[in-house]
């Protein structure tokens, strides 16, 4: 009997342990680590298990925002630059394969990955009088086709075609959970200010970054 | 109610009334396996209907937390998470295995710990906001009911835990595509102390995980649909051999449903699909033998062994006389049928060998069911039959008045055909 209480409280550690283990290193202390400012564009999603959210695409995850830019491949583990402007937001400088020079003062590098995220490319199409057919415009993104009728006319068509889009992702602070609550003030917030949202991390010395708030215009998030 | 549930229940009674005595009692007991009926159908109901009700409480958990109140502190809203996880198990504990008074409430309490240590999972995640792919969190929490599974013996928790493991897998699969799966062989490994013991609920649970990501592996490594089809009905073949040779042992027999009903679904389903002339067929033989990768086929390789040896042992020892004699044979030929179908790289061929084989399947439960007086068989396959013929002629643009024709065809041969099968019944019963 005792061996199965053994077994049992044994068990029920593993289980504590591994909850334990999901924030581990999160919680850091804020002396160890530099608070900036980041932009996004944020859109709000709903997840089944863990509800409504934010999902954060940051300006740092497009390689054109950086100066210097290695060849990237897939899956890579690289080092974002940033350094803080004027304006109190910091922007990617450059992008480093690893941590090997010391950076100055009022420069930090956030660990990310390269991962391929395709782009939709949506071209609208309508035919000519003589049976050709020609682009009206041509948009990216799933967004495009939102607010366009399903069923169309005869001499209109949408074109669509995936290309590979090598981004870098830093997946601990791409999602903001929202409570019930404060999200038809934050989707209103959204919808007004759709390009002022501001994310404030924190990043150790190693490039690991956490979420702290977001910020929505002059209207912050904290949770 | 059913004749042996019946007979269960009146012969203390017969024997209270003196109308039997208790040696003969024992008797019919033995007789109709009546000692055994209750690991057979209540054994594996009580536990279903636990894990139902306990995933139905978690899921609540979940959504009741996932409305995140943010007014509590995140240190104690951990600490609640905790001891509701903890709570549930160790109660659940005392009442099985320390007291042993209330064993299935304290099953179901452990199973419901259990799936509460998943919803803290996804829980503690959202607080910190961490939003990663939602098979990890499946991951570590087939890990934790692993753990409690194991220390409890607990098959319900090990059940959850092939369901868990099997989300975990697919999202493993979708990152992984062309690498050696390895999920089947361990899960199965992992399983073993479990089918040892002849638990029902963690056989289910493993040869539904096993067939599905089986499945999903083969579609994925190879990038093509007939993979999948071919899969399937392997599948189909080894849990149905699987499920005749196991009915034929006392010890074994409750576990014959649950492979025989996933046999039957793995060749029904994939069957009824490939019928249609103008369907998935044509999809199916379009890249016939093309694979982006070929590492599916050394699993699939080990499922047709496993199909070969079980329905060699089948076929050798002499059946009961009580075991529907066509049955097997019909779906056996089905699954041929259409995996020769496949082969053949022709969508009008591959349809016909897929209705040939439903045909044969529905022939097989009609004939079964005459021969042996089945009622359920015969619906089964009745309405098997109906279905085959009511979708062929949906399909096919015939005149209406044909299609009229053959749908008052069908409904009189079903009326005809069940009210004759039921004065058979009868006559058997006389």
């Amino acid at each position: 009997m005792n061996k199965t209480y053994a077994g049992f409280g044994l068990a029920l550690l593993v289980q504590v342990v591994l909850l334990a283990a999901i924030p581990w290193g999160r919680v850091g202390d804020a002396s160890t680590g530099q608070t900036i400012w980041l932009e996004v564009r944020a859109s709000d999603r709903q997840d089944v298990m863990q509800g409504p959210y934010l999902d954060l695409d940051y300006e740092i995850s497009d390689p054109k925002q950086f100066a210097e830019v290695p060849a990237l491949n897939m899956g890579e583990k690289v080092y974002a630059v940033v350094r803080q402007t004027d304006s109190g937001v910091w922007r990617g400088l450059r992008v480093e394969g690893d941590l090997s020079t010391p950076l100055p003062e009022n420069h930090v590098a956030i660990l990310g990955a390269v991962v391929d995220r395709g782009l939709e490319i949506h071209a609208f199409l309508h035919e000519e009088a003589d049976g050709s057919w020609t682009a009206d415009s041509v948009m990216t993104g799933r967004e495009a086709l939102k607010d366009r009728p399903v069923h169309r006319p005869e001499d209109r068509a949408v074109a669509t075609a995936w290309v590979g889009r090598g981004v870098i992702v830093y997946r601990d602070i791409e999602s903001y959970f929202v409570p019930e609550s404060r999200r038809q003030q934050l989707a209103e917030d959204l919808r007004t200010h759709p390009e002022e949202v501001f994310a404030q991390v924190r990043v150790d010395e190693l490039g690991r970054a956490t979420l702290l708030q977001v910020r929505i215009q002059e209207r912050v998030y904290d949770f | 109610m059913r004749f042996p549930s019946a007979l269960k229940r009146e012969l203390p009674q017969w024997v209270g009334d003196g109308l039997l005595e208790q040696s003969q009692a024992d008797a019919i007991a033995a007789r109709y396996g009546l000692g055994d009926m209750r690991e057979g159908t209540a054994g594996l109901l009580l536990p279903a209907i636990y894990i139902v009700g306990a995933c139905l409480v978690g899921g609540g958990a979940i959504s009741f937390v996932a409305a995140h109140w943010d007014s509590i502190a995140i240190g104690v809203r951990i600490g609640l998470l905790l001891a509701v996880m903890l709570g549930c198990e160790i109660s659940g504990f005392i009442l099985w295995k320390v007291r042993g008074t209330r064993e299935k409430l304290g099953q179901a309490l452990v199973v419901l710990g259990t799936v509460v240590f998943g919803a803290n999972i996804f829980l503690i995640a959202q607080m910190y906001h961490l939003h990663g792919p939602p098979h990890n969190a499946f991951g570590v929490w087939t890990l934790g009911a692993l753990v409690v599974a194991y220390a409890t013996f607990s098959s319900p928790t090990m059940a959850l835990a092939c369901v868990t493991s099997f989300v975990w897998s697919t999202g493993w699969i979708e990152t992984h595509p062309h690498d050696f799966f390895w999920y089947p062989i361990v899960l199965c490994a992992a399983c073993v102390p479990f089918l040892l013991r002849r638990c029902a609920i963690v056989f289910t649970g493993v040869a539904f995980a096993v067939g599905a990501a089986l499945s999903v592996c083969a579609g994925t490594d190879s990038g093509e649909q007939w993979a999948v089809f071919v899969t399937l009905i392997a599948l189909g073949a080894l849990y149905r051999g699987l499920g005749q040779w196991l009915g034929r042992d006392e010890r074994t027999a409750h576990l014959a449903a649950p492979a025989l009903r996933l046999g039957g679904l793995a060749v029904l389903l994939p069957a009824f699909m490939l019928s249609f002339y103008d369907g998935p067929g044509k999809d199916v033989v379009e890249n016939l033998w093309l694979s982006t990768g070929w590492l599916w086929t050394a699993l699939l390789g080990l499922v047709y062994v496993g199909a070969v040896i079980v329905w060699v042992a089948v076929l050798r020892r002499s059946s009961d006389e009580s075991e529907s004699p066509n049955r097997p044979l019909t779906m056996l030929a089905a699954c041929v049928l259409v995996t020769v179908g496949i082969a053949a790289g022709h969508h009008v061929v591959l349809a016909v060998m897929a209705n040939l084989a439903l045909v044969g399947i529905a022939g097989g439960l009609l004939w079964d069911a005459v021969a042996v007086g089945q009622r359920r068989e015969f619906w089964l396959g009745l309405g098997l039959l109906s279905l085959v013929l009511v979708s062929r002629f949906l399909e096919w643009d015939t005149h209406l008045m044909v299609k009229s024709a053959v749908f008052v065809l069908c409904g009189i041969a079903v009326i005809v055909g069940g009210s004759r099968f039921e004065k058979h019944l009868k006559g058997r019963q006389l």
